[in-house]
């Protein structure tokens, strides 16, 4: 590996990687990869975060590379990258997921067996409430600011998730979170708001 | 076996599954009148939020109008 490793630090090989050639590029993703993703779960990420997060070091590594001036090798320019890209990460983490009331009321629906405890209403008691005027707009009035956006984008505005990601500038996995809890507060308010509280 | 608190949480955070747990979910939903309900209500949510949240034409035509302008305002400077 380590004569590998020189291979691929040679002034040549940069020059080649710097031009955007498409075979060297390959060749240090083919070498660092795993590495990359070992380290991201090293760090304490969860799988799906650590595979999100590889994938943002790989793509700001191929947005920088022409401006790698070589004065450390490879590696060490490409887990700089992985090390802001995961602080960036966790401060996006913590901003979203940060105790939501929702989740306890989710909690609380289930047995430990993960099975309805109280039953939702019914759809067609829920479907009535859905018809009262301005219903969904005093329900969406209450939630986080990023987690009615999200709901709008996706629902209303019918954006595609990755535009979503984007604008917001946050990862697949928050934004499934955001959706889940805007949908569930949603639901719940409704539910709640069809006076027969039970079915 | 997927339990109900899965499926929920699959729904309303739009998790891409596999094909293996989307029959899961089906089949599950098949015996669980309960989880059926829940699927339901979620897709009401989304249709009626769609269909009441969604621009009026009215809005349309500000915003066309604001974009104008403000199109306008960037060729004067230009």
């Amino acid at each position: 590996m380590k004569q590998k490793d020189e291979a691929l630090n040679s002034a040549d090989f940069i020059k080649s990687l710097k031009d955007g050639n498409g075979e060297a590029l390959t060749l240090v993703v083919k070498r660092y990869n795993k590495e990359l993703f070992r380290a991201c779960i090293g760090l304490g990420f969860r799988s799906d975060v650590a595979e999100e997060l590889a994938q943002r070091v790989w793509l700001t590594f191929l947005d920088i590379i022409a401006r790698f001036e070589g004065r450390s090798s490879i590696r060490t320019f490409l887990f700089g990258i992985m090390y802001k890209k995961a602080m960036e990460m966790r401060r996006e983490e913590a901003k979203i997921n940060r105790h939501d009331d929702v989740d306890d009321v989710m909690e609380s629906r289930f047995n430990d067996n993960g099975q309805w405890v109280r039953r939702p209403i019914s759809p067609e008691k829920f479907a009535l409430a859905l018809e009262t005027e301005g219903i969904i707009a005093d329900c969406l009035k209450p939630l986080p600011t990023m987690q009615k956006m999200a709901f709008i984008m996706k629902e209303v505005d019918g954006d595609d998730s990755k535009s979503i990601c984007n604008a917001l500038e946050i990862s697949a996995t928050n934004l499934r979170v955001l959706l889940y809890r805007a949908k569930n507060r949603l639901r719940e308010c409704i539910e709640k708001k069809s006076k027969g509280e039970k079915r | 076996m997927i339990t109900c608190k899965e499926i929920a949480g699959i729904i309303s955070s739009g998790k891409d599954v596999s094909i293996f747990t989307r029959l899961s979910i089906r089949l599950h939903m098949f015996l669980c009148p309960s989880c059926k309900d829940y699927v339901k209500e979620v897709n009401l949510l989304e249709t009626e939020a769609a269909k009441k949240l969604g621009l009026t034409d009215e809005n349309v035509a500000v915003a066309d109008r604001v974009e104008k302008r403000v199109i306008k305002k960037i060729e004067g400077q230009g």
